[in-house]
Protein backbone atom coordinates (compact mmCIF):
# COMPACT_ATOMS: atom_id res chain seq x y z
CA UNK A 1 0.00 0.00 0.00
CA UNK A 2 1.22 3.56 -1.20
CA UNK A 3 2.05 5.49 2.18
CA UNK A 4 1.22 9.45 1.69
CA UNK A 5 3.28 12.03 2.95
CA UNK A 6 1.04 13.60 5.67
CA UNK A 7 3.98 16.14 6.82
CA UNK A 8 2.11 19.11 5.54
CA UNK A 9 4.54 22.57 5.97
CA UNK A 10 5.89 23.09 8.97
CA UNK A 11 5.71 26.94 10.68
CA UNK A 12 8.25 27.87 9.29
CA UNK A 13 7.82 27.65 5.96
CA UNK A 14 4.50 28.87 6.06
CA UNK A 15 5.82 32.19 7.68
CA UNK A 16 8.29 32.16 5.07
CA UNK A 17 6.01 31.51 2.43
CA UNK A 18 3.67 34.67 3.83
CA UNK A 19 6.42 37.41 4.29
CA UNK A 20 7.56 36.99 0.89
CA UNK A 21 4.09 37.00 -0.27
CA UNK A 22 3.20 40.31 2.33
CA UNK A 23 6.40 41.89 0.44
CA UNK A 24 5.48 41.14 -3.37
CA UNK A 25 1.69 42.10 -2.55
CA UNK A 26 2.46 45.31 -0.76
CA UNK A 27 5.42 46.30 -3.76
CA UNK A 28 2.78 45.70 -6.38
CA UNK A 29 0.01 47.85 -4.69
CA UNK A 30 1.93 50.49 -5.61
CA UNK A 31 2.61 49.85 -8.75
CA UNK A 32 -0.89 49.60 -9.22
CA UNK A 33 -2.28 52.70 -7.93
CA UNK A 34 0.56 54.27 -9.30
CA UNK A 35 -0.74 52.84 -13.29
CA UNK A 36 -4.69 53.35 -11.41
CA UNK A 37 -3.83 57.25 -11.18
CA UNK A 38 -2.31 57.06 -14.63
CA UNK A 39 -4.93 56.11 -16.09
CA UNK A 40 -7.55 57.92 -14.98
CA UNK A 41 -5.36 61.14 -16.12
CA UNK A 42 -4.86 59.63 -19.73
CA UNK A 43 -8.88 59.50 -19.29
CA UNK A 44 -8.81 63.05 -18.36
CA UNK A 45 -6.31 63.79 -21.35
CA UNK A 46 -8.75 61.55 -23.80
CA UNK A 47 -11.51 63.84 -23.06
CA UNK A 48 -9.79 67.56 -23.17
CA UNK A 49 -7.94 65.98 -26.67
CA UNK A 50 -11.30 64.84 -28.11
CA UNK A 51 -13.51 67.74 -27.33
CA UNK A 52 -10.93 70.12 -28.88
CA UNK A 53 -10.45 68.10 -31.25
CA UNK A 54 -14.32 67.80 -32.17
CA UNK A 55 -14.35 71.80 -32.05
CA UNK A 56 -11.09 72.45 -34.23
CA UNK A 57 -12.34 69.96 -37.03
CA UNK A 58 -15.95 71.00 -37.10
CA UNK A 59 -15.03 74.89 -37.42
CA UNK A 60 -12.15 74.14 -39.58
CA UNK A 61 -13.82 71.82 -42.21
CA UNK A 62 -15.96 74.83 -42.50
CA UNK A 63 -13.50 77.08 -42.70
CA UNK A 64 -11.44 75.24 -45.69
CA UNK A 65 -14.38 74.24 -47.71
CA UNK A 66 -16.15 77.59 -47.30
CA UNK A 67 -13.22 80.01 -47.79
CA UNK A 68 -13.87 82.20 -45.00
CA UNK A 69 -14.12 85.32 -46.28
CA UNK A 70 -14.38 87.70 -42.88
CA UNK A 71 -15.00 87.29 -39.37
CA UNK A 72 -17.01 89.68 -37.22
CA UNK A 73 -16.26 90.10 -33.17
CA UNK A 74 -18.41 90.95 -30.64
CA UNK A 75 -17.71 90.87 -26.69
CA UNK A 76 -20.19 91.15 -24.54
CA UNK A 77 -18.88 91.43 -20.73
CA UNK A 78 -21.65 91.00 -17.88
CA UNK A 79 -20.94 90.39 -14.05
CA UNK A 80 -21.13 86.55 -14.55
CA UNK A 81 -19.88 85.31 -17.67
CA UNK A 82 -18.36 87.15 -20.79
CA UNK A 83 -19.68 85.81 -24.07
CA UNK A 84 -17.75 86.13 -27.84
CA UNK A 85 -19.63 86.12 -30.84
CA UNK A 86 -17.98 85.20 -33.65
CA UNK A 87 -19.75 85.42 -37.17
CA UNK A 88 -17.85 83.49 -39.74
CA UNK A 89 -18.75 84.80 -43.18
CA UNK A 90 -17.80 81.92 -46.10
CA UNK A 91 -17.11 83.22 -49.44
CA UNK A 92 -18.39 79.91 -50.98
CA UNK A 93 -21.77 78.29 -51.39
CA UNK A 94 -21.14 75.79 -49.38
CA UNK A 95 -24.16 73.68 -48.46
CA UNK A 96 -23.63 73.34 -45.25
CA UNK A 97 -27.18 72.57 -43.99
CA UNK A 98 -27.54 69.94 -46.73
CA UNK A 99 -30.48 71.79 -48.78
CA UNK A 100 -28.06 73.36 -51.19
CA UNK A 101 -27.40 76.19 -50.27
CA UNK A 102 -27.18 79.69 -48.95
CA UNK A 103 -25.82 79.89 -45.92
CA UNK A 104 -23.07 82.04 -45.96
CA UNK A 105 -22.33 82.67 -42.23
CA UNK A 106 -22.24 80.97 -38.48
CA UNK A 107 -22.18 82.19 -35.16
CA UNK A 108 -19.21 81.26 -32.83
CA UNK A 109 -20.34 81.39 -29.49
CA UNK A 110 -17.71 81.21 -26.69
CA UNK A 111 -19.01 81.86 -23.09
CA UNK A 112 -16.85 82.05 -20.15
CA UNK A 113 -17.90 82.07 -17.14
CA UNK A 114 -16.64 84.16 -14.31
CA UNK A 115 -17.98 82.22 -11.16
CA UNK A 116 -18.48 78.60 -12.21
CA UNK A 117 -15.61 76.62 -14.32
CA UNK A 118 -18.38 74.37 -15.45
CA UNK A 119 -20.72 77.09 -17.13
CA UNK A 120 -17.86 77.53 -19.86
CA UNK A 121 -19.06 76.63 -23.48
CA UNK A 122 -19.00 76.88 -27.03
CA UNK A 123 -21.93 77.26 -28.95
CA UNK A 124 -21.34 76.70 -33.00
CA UNK A 125 -23.80 75.21 -35.74
CA UNK A 126 -23.15 71.91 -37.39
CA UNK A 127 -25.59 69.48 -39.22
CA UNK A 128 -27.24 67.03 -36.96
CA UNK A 129 -28.77 63.05 -38.07
CA UNK A 130 -31.35 64.75 -39.85
CA UNK A 131 -29.35 66.68 -42.22
CA UNK A 132 -30.41 70.19 -41.00
CA UNK A 133 -27.97 72.78 -38.96
CA UNK A 134 -28.46 72.71 -35.65
CA UNK A 135 -26.43 74.54 -33.02
CA UNK A 136 -24.69 72.30 -30.76
CA UNK A 137 -23.41 73.40 -27.70
CA UNK A 138 -20.04 71.74 -26.40
CA UNK A 139 -20.10 71.83 -23.10
CA UNK A 140 -17.23 71.68 -20.44
CA UNK A 141 -20.12 70.25 -17.89
CA UNK A 142 -19.10 66.13 -17.15
CA UNK A 143 -15.63 66.51 -18.73
CA UNK A 144 -12.61 66.30 -16.91
CA UNK A 145 -13.32 65.42 -13.75
CA UNK A 146 -11.07 64.69 -11.61
CA UNK A 147 -8.72 65.99 -8.79
CA UNK A 148 -6.55 63.87 -7.27
CA UNK A 149 -5.29 64.39 -4.42
CA UNK A 150 -4.55 68.50 -4.96
CA UNK A 151 -6.08 71.48 -4.19
CA UNK A 152 -8.57 72.69 -6.40
CA UNK A 153 -7.71 75.83 -8.49
CA UNK A 154 -10.99 76.54 -10.08
CA UNK A 155 -12.74 77.16 -6.46
CA UNK A 156 -11.03 80.05 -5.36
CA UNK A 157 -10.05 79.89 -1.72
CA UNK A 158 -10.24 76.55 -1.69
CA UNK A 159 -7.22 75.68 0.36
CA UNK A 160 -8.55 72.23 2.13
CA UNK A 161 -8.17 68.98 0.30
CA UNK A 162 -9.78 68.71 -3.25
CA UNK A 163 -13.49 67.59 -3.10
CA UNK A 164 -13.03 64.10 -5.52
CA UNK A 165 -14.52 64.08 -8.89
CA UNK A 166 -15.66 67.79 -9.21
CA UNK A 167 -15.57 69.75 -13.22
CA UNK A 168 -12.62 71.28 -12.68
CA UNK A 169 -11.73 71.81 -16.47
CA UNK A 170 -11.98 75.55 -17.66
CA UNK A 171 -11.39 77.87 -20.25
CA UNK A 172 -8.27 79.96 -18.63
CA UNK A 173 -7.35 82.41 -21.17
CA UNK A 174 -9.28 83.22 -24.51
CA UNK A 175 -7.37 85.67 -27.03
CA UNK A 176 -9.35 86.29 -30.38
CA UNK A 177 -7.89 88.38 -33.30
CA UNK A 178 -9.12 88.80 -36.32
CA UNK A 179 -6.59 90.84 -37.78
CA UNK A 180 -3.08 90.40 -39.10
CA UNK A 181 -1.51 93.27 -37.85
CA UNK A 182 -3.08 96.46 -36.70
CA UNK A 183 -7.13 97.56 -36.79
CA UNK A 184 -6.19 99.54 -40.13
CA UNK A 185 -5.33 96.06 -41.77
CA UNK A 186 -8.84 94.80 -41.48
CA UNK A 187 -9.99 96.91 -44.24
CA UNK A 188 -14.12 96.62 -42.78
CA UNK A 189 -16.92 97.88 -44.74
CA UNK A 190 -18.48 100.52 -42.46
CA UNK A 191 -21.61 99.28 -43.33
CA UNK A 192 -22.06 95.52 -42.47
CA UNK A 193 -18.71 95.28 -40.90
CA UNK A 194 -17.43 93.05 -43.53
CA UNK A 195 -15.10 93.36 -45.94
CA UNK A 196 -16.19 95.10 -49.01
CA UNK A 197 -14.26 92.89 -51.56
CA UNK A 198 -12.68 89.79 -51.29
CA UNK A 199 -10.06 90.13 -53.89
CA UNK A 200 -9.13 93.51 -52.18
CA UNK A 201 -8.87 92.21 -49.24
CA UNK A 202 -6.79 89.36 -50.37
CA UNK A 203 -4.38 91.83 -52.41
CA UNK A 204 -3.96 94.43 -49.49
CA UNK A 205 -5.05 93.59 -46.55
CA UNK A 206 -3.69 89.80 -46.17
CA UNK A 207 -4.86 88.36 -42.38
CA UNK A 208 -5.96 85.96 -40.85
CA UNK A 209 -8.67 84.58 -37.84
CA UNK A 210 -7.43 83.44 -35.20
CA UNK A 211 -9.30 81.95 -31.56
CA UNK A 212 -6.87 80.63 -28.90
CA UNK A 213 -8.45 78.89 -25.99
CA UNK A 214 -6.28 77.86 -23.16
CA UNK A 215 -7.73 74.82 -21.39
CA UNK A 216 -6.47 74.31 -17.88
CA UNK A 217 -6.73 71.66 -15.17
CA UNK A 218 -5.38 71.50 -12.02
CA UNK A 219 -3.76 67.62 -12.49
CA UNK A 220 -2.53 68.25 -15.99
CA UNK A 221 -2.06 72.21 -16.34
CA UNK A 222 -2.71 74.34 -18.69
CA UNK A 223 -1.01 73.21 -22.03
CA UNK A 224 -3.85 72.31 -23.85
CA UNK A 225 -5.36 74.50 -26.35
CA UNK A 226 -8.36 75.37 -28.75
CA UNK A 227 -6.35 76.77 -31.36
CA UNK A 228 -7.77 78.11 -34.86
CA UNK A 229 -5.21 79.55 -37.26
CA UNK A 230 -7.01 80.34 -40.58
CA UNK A 231 -6.62 82.42 -43.46
CA UNK A 232 -9.18 84.87 -44.43
CA UNK A 233 -9.72 84.50 -48.46
CA UNK A 234 -6.91 82.71 -49.24
CA UNK A 235 -7.21 82.29 -52.35
CA UNK A 236 -6.25 78.78 -53.05
CA UNK A 237 -4.87 79.36 -56.83
CA UNK A 238 -2.65 76.15 -57.58
CA UNK A 239 -0.99 76.38 -60.70
CA UNK A 240 -1.68 73.59 -63.19
CA UNK A 241 0.61 70.86 -62.82
CA UNK B 1 6.04 -3.76 -5.07
CA UNK B 2 6.77 -0.17 -3.66
CA UNK B 3 7.26 2.27 -6.08
CA UNK B 4 10.15 4.91 -5.60
CA UNK B 5 9.66 8.42 -6.03
CA UNK B 6 12.26 10.59 -7.31
CA UNK B 7 12.61 13.07 -5.32
CA UNK B 8 15.37 15.41 -6.83
CA UNK B 9 13.48 18.34 -8.29
CA UNK B 10 15.06 20.58 -10.57
CA UNK B 11 18.63 20.80 -11.18
CA UNK B 12 20.42 24.26 -10.09
CA UNK B 13 21.27 23.99 -13.92
CA UNK B 14 17.77 23.86 -15.23
CA UNK B 15 16.40 26.53 -13.06
CA UNK B 16 19.24 28.81 -13.98
CA UNK B 17 18.75 27.81 -17.87
CA UNK B 18 14.70 28.27 -17.45
CA UNK B 19 15.21 31.87 -16.08
CA UNK B 20 17.79 32.80 -18.19
CA UNK B 21 15.43 32.15 -21.03
CA UNK B 22 12.53 34.04 -19.54
CA UNK B 23 14.78 36.74 -18.76
CA UNK B 24 16.05 37.12 -22.32
CA UNK B 25 11.96 36.82 -23.66
CA UNK B 26 11.07 39.47 -21.68
CA UNK B 27 13.63 41.81 -22.47
CA UNK B 28 13.15 40.86 -26.12
CA UNK B 29 10.06 42.21 -25.22
CA UNK B 30 10.38 45.15 -23.77
CA UNK B 31 13.15 46.37 -26.30
CA UNK B 32 10.10 46.29 -28.26
CA UNK B 33 7.39 47.55 -26.88
CA UNK B 34 9.85 50.42 -25.03
CA UNK B 35 9.98 52.94 -28.25
CA UNK B 36 6.58 52.16 -29.49
CA UNK B 37 5.28 53.61 -25.21
CA UNK B 38 8.01 56.95 -25.88
CA UNK B 39 6.50 57.41 -29.46
CA UNK B 40 3.54 57.60 -27.50
CA UNK B 41 4.22 60.00 -25.42
CA UNK B 42 5.65 62.23 -27.84
CA UNK B 43 3.45 62.08 -30.03
CA UNK B 44 0.73 62.98 -27.31
CA UNK B 45 2.94 65.76 -26.26
CA UNK B 46 4.08 67.39 -29.29
CA UNK B 47 1.75 66.25 -32.03
CA UNK B 48 -1.75 67.99 -32.46
CA UNK B 49 -4.37 68.52 -34.11
CA UNK B 50 -4.10 72.94 -34.59
CA UNK B 51 -0.64 71.79 -35.20
CA UNK B 52 -1.80 69.77 -38.60
CA UNK B 53 -4.62 72.69 -39.25
CA UNK B 54 -1.33 75.54 -39.49
CA UNK B 55 0.48 73.10 -41.47
CA UNK B 56 -2.12 72.43 -43.89
CA UNK B 57 -2.41 76.53 -44.39
CA UNK B 58 1.25 76.29 -45.40
CA UNK B 59 1.15 73.50 -47.24
CA UNK B 60 -1.49 75.21 -49.38
CA UNK B 61 0.94 78.19 -49.80
CA UNK B 62 3.64 76.25 -50.78
CA UNK B 63 1.66 74.34 -53.55
CA UNK B 64 0.00 77.76 -54.78
CA UNK B 65 3.52 79.26 -55.37
CA UNK B 66 4.12 75.71 -57.61
CA UNK B 67 5.42 72.68 -58.07
CA UNK B 68 9.38 72.45 -57.59
CA UNK B 69 10.06 76.01 -57.07
CA UNK B 70 10.17 76.02 -53.15
CA UNK B 71 12.24 73.03 -52.43
CA UNK B 72 14.49 74.30 -55.27
CA UNK B 73 14.85 77.36 -53.39
CA UNK B 74 15.67 75.79 -50.38
CA UNK B 75 18.35 73.35 -51.87
CA UNK B 76 19.62 76.50 -53.83
CA UNK B 77 20.06 78.42 -50.27
CA UNK B 78 22.23 75.65 -49.09
CA UNK B 79 25.65 75.73 -47.84
CA UNK B 80 26.13 72.58 -50.46
CA UNK B 81 25.19 75.00 -53.32
CA UNK B 82 27.85 77.72 -51.86
CA UNK B 83 26.26 79.46 -55.49
CA UNK B 84 27.23 76.73 -57.80
CA UNK B 85 23.99 75.53 -57.98
CA UNK B 86 21.62 76.01 -60.64
CA UNK B 87 17.64 74.62 -61.98
CA UNK B 88 17.46 73.03 -64.78
CA UNK B 89 14.31 71.17 -66.38
CA UNK B 90 12.98 71.62 -62.74
CA UNK B 91 15.14 69.96 -60.73
CA UNK B 92 18.41 71.59 -59.03
CA UNK B 93 22.46 70.58 -60.22
CA UNK B 94 25.38 71.41 -58.71
CA UNK B 95 28.66 72.24 -60.71
CA UNK B 96 31.14 70.15 -59.73
CA UNK B 97 35.09 71.56 -59.91
CA UNK B 98 35.79 69.81 -62.98
CA UNK B 99 32.72 71.56 -64.61
CA UNK B 100 30.64 68.05 -64.78
CA UNK B 101 27.03 68.55 -63.14
CA UNK B 102 25.11 66.38 -60.60
CA UNK B 103 21.81 66.22 -59.20
CA UNK B 104 21.46 67.69 -55.79
CA UNK B 105 20.35 64.80 -53.40
CA UNK B 106 19.38 64.96 -49.88
CA UNK B 107 21.23 63.16 -47.53
CA UNK B 108 24.40 63.34 -49.84
CA UNK B 109 24.57 67.06 -50.49
CA UNK B 110 21.77 68.34 -48.38
CA UNK B 111 22.77 66.67 -44.55
CA UNK B 112 23.11 69.13 -41.84
CA UNK B 113 20.57 70.45 -39.74
CA UNK B 114 21.04 74.37 -41.25
CA UNK B 115 20.57 73.16 -44.63
CA UNK B 116 17.11 72.09 -43.86
CA UNK B 117 16.48 74.76 -41.52
CA UNK B 118 14.06 78.19 -42.02
CA UNK B 119 13.49 80.00 -39.18
CA UNK B 120 10.14 82.03 -39.04
CA UNK B 121 9.40 83.95 -42.25
CA UNK B 122 12.38 82.68 -45.06
CA UNK B 123 10.33 80.35 -46.01
CA UNK B 124 7.63 83.06 -46.74
CA UNK B 125 10.23 85.14 -48.41
CA UNK B 126 11.39 82.58 -51.15
CA UNK B 127 7.68 82.33 -52.17
CA UNK B 128 7.29 84.09 -55.75
CA UNK B 129 5.13 86.79 -56.27
CA UNK B 130 3.29 87.25 -59.71
CA UNK B 131 -0.20 87.36 -60.54
CA UNK B 132 -0.83 83.86 -60.31
CA UNK B 133 0.67 83.73 -56.64
CA UNK B 134 -0.93 86.91 -56.03
CA UNK B 135 1.02 88.32 -52.76
CA UNK B 136 1.56 85.00 -51.59
CA UNK B 137 4.15 86.07 -49.83
CA UNK B 138 3.09 88.68 -47.89
CA UNK B 139 0.30 86.14 -47.26
CA UNK B 140 2.81 83.93 -45.69
CA UNK B 141 4.52 86.33 -43.86
CA UNK B 142 1.65 87.58 -42.13
CA UNK B 143 0.13 83.78 -41.27
CA UNK B 144 3.35 82.45 -40.03
CA UNK B 145 3.68 85.43 -37.58
CA UNK B 146 -0.31 84.80 -36.23
CA UNK B 147 0.04 81.60 -36.25
CA UNK B 148 3.45 81.76 -33.76
CA UNK B 149 5.57 79.60 -36.05
CA UNK B 150 8.76 79.50 -34.67
CA UNK B 151 10.52 77.34 -37.29
CA UNK B 152 10.08 75.61 -40.69
CA UNK B 153 11.86 72.31 -41.50
CA UNK B 154 12.10 71.18 -45.29
CA UNK B 155 13.51 67.66 -45.52
CA UNK B 156 13.06 65.17 -48.16
CA UNK B 157 10.12 62.77 -48.10
CA UNK B 158 12.73 59.55 -46.61
CA UNK B 159 13.53 60.80 -43.31
CA UNK B 160 16.35 58.28 -41.94
CA UNK B 161 19.17 61.24 -43.04
CA UNK B 162 17.31 63.96 -41.73
CA UNK B 163 16.65 61.71 -38.46
CA UNK B 164 20.36 61.20 -38.10
CA UNK B 165 21.05 64.73 -38.47
CA UNK B 166 19.26 65.85 -35.92
CA UNK B 167 19.94 63.09 -33.54
CA UNK B 168 23.53 63.81 -34.00
CA UNK B 169 23.56 67.55 -34.31
CA UNK B 170 25.11 69.62 -32.00
CA UNK B 171 23.41 72.94 -32.96
CA UNK B 172 21.61 75.03 -29.92
CA UNK B 173 19.44 75.70 -32.02
CA UNK B 174 17.52 72.61 -31.97
CA UNK B 175 15.80 72.07 -28.99
CA UNK B 176 15.42 69.19 -26.96
CA UNK B 177 11.19 68.72 -27.76
CA UNK B 178 12.42 68.87 -31.72
CA UNK B 179 14.94 66.32 -30.92
CA UNK B 180 12.43 64.30 -29.01
CA UNK B 181 9.62 65.03 -32.09
CA UNK B 182 11.92 63.93 -34.82
CA UNK B 183 13.27 60.60 -32.78
CA UNK B 184 9.88 59.42 -33.18
CA UNK B 185 8.40 60.43 -36.35
CA UNK B 186 7.46 57.27 -38.00
CA UNK B 187 9.84 55.89 -40.96
CA UNK B 188 7.20 54.13 -43.08
CA UNK B 189 7.06 55.28 -47.09
CA UNK B 190 4.70 55.26 -49.48
CA UNK B 191 5.84 53.90 -53.03
CA UNK B 192 3.84 56.22 -55.13
CA UNK B 193 4.80 59.42 -52.94
CA UNK B 194 7.77 60.02 -55.80
CA UNK B 195 8.27 64.08 -55.51
CA UNK B 196 7.21 64.76 -52.48
CA UNK B 197 8.62 66.63 -49.62
CA UNK B 198 7.97 66.88 -46.18
CA UNK B 199 7.63 69.84 -44.37
CA UNK B 200 7.76 69.96 -40.72
CA UNK B 201 6.45 73.18 -38.59
CA UNK B 202 7.09 74.14 -35.10
CA UNK B 203 4.71 76.08 -32.97
CA UNK B 204 5.47 78.36 -30.22
CA UNK B 205 2.48 78.35 -27.41
CA UNK B 206 2.35 80.10 -23.81
CA UNK B 207 1.66 77.64 -21.19
CA UNK B 208 -0.57 78.15 -18.17
CA UNK B 209 1.31 76.64 -16.15
CA UNK B 210 3.65 79.56 -15.02
CA UNK B 211 3.93 83.16 -16.75
CA UNK B 212 6.38 83.53 -19.37
CA UNK B 213 6.31 79.89 -19.68
CA UNK B 214 6.56 78.97 -23.86
CA UNK B 215 6.13 75.13 -25.02
CA UNK B 216 6.47 73.82 -28.73
CA UNK B 217 3.86 71.86 -31.08
CA UNK B 218 4.66 70.46 -33.89
CA UNK B 219 3.15 68.93 -37.03
CA UNK B 220 4.26 67.51 -40.19
CA UNK B 221 2.85 67.32 -43.64
CA UNK B 222 4.03 66.23 -47.22
CA UNK B 223 4.16 68.87 -50.20
CA UNK B 224 4.37 67.99 -53.23
CA UNK B 225 7.14 70.09 -55.24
Amino acid sequence: MRKLNNKGVTLIELLVSFSVASIIIISMFNVVLSYQREASMETIKSEIVSYKNTITKTIQNDIIKGNLRSVNLAVNNQSNKTTYTMRLRFNKSVNFSGRGGDVFSKDLKVVASNTESNSNYIEYPDINTNGTLQTVRYSLIDLAKGCFGKTNPANSGDTGACQSYQNVLKFSSINTNINAATSGDLGLNSNNNEQSSAEDGFFNNARYFKLDIALSHPDLGGDYHIYIVAPLNYPYCKPTD
Amino acid sequence: MKKKYKKNGFAMVEILIAAVTVIGVFSLLYNSVYPLIGAYSASDKYDDLDSKYVAFYIKEMLETDGRFSIINNVLLNSSACSNTCHIYNTYPYKTNPDGSETPLTWGVDIKTITDHHLYKNELCNMLREDSNQKNNQFFCNKYITGARVNRIIVTDYKLANFKNAIKNSTNSSITRSLKNYVNYMPTHIHANKTGYRRVIVEIEHDSYNSVGDIYYTYAEIEVKG
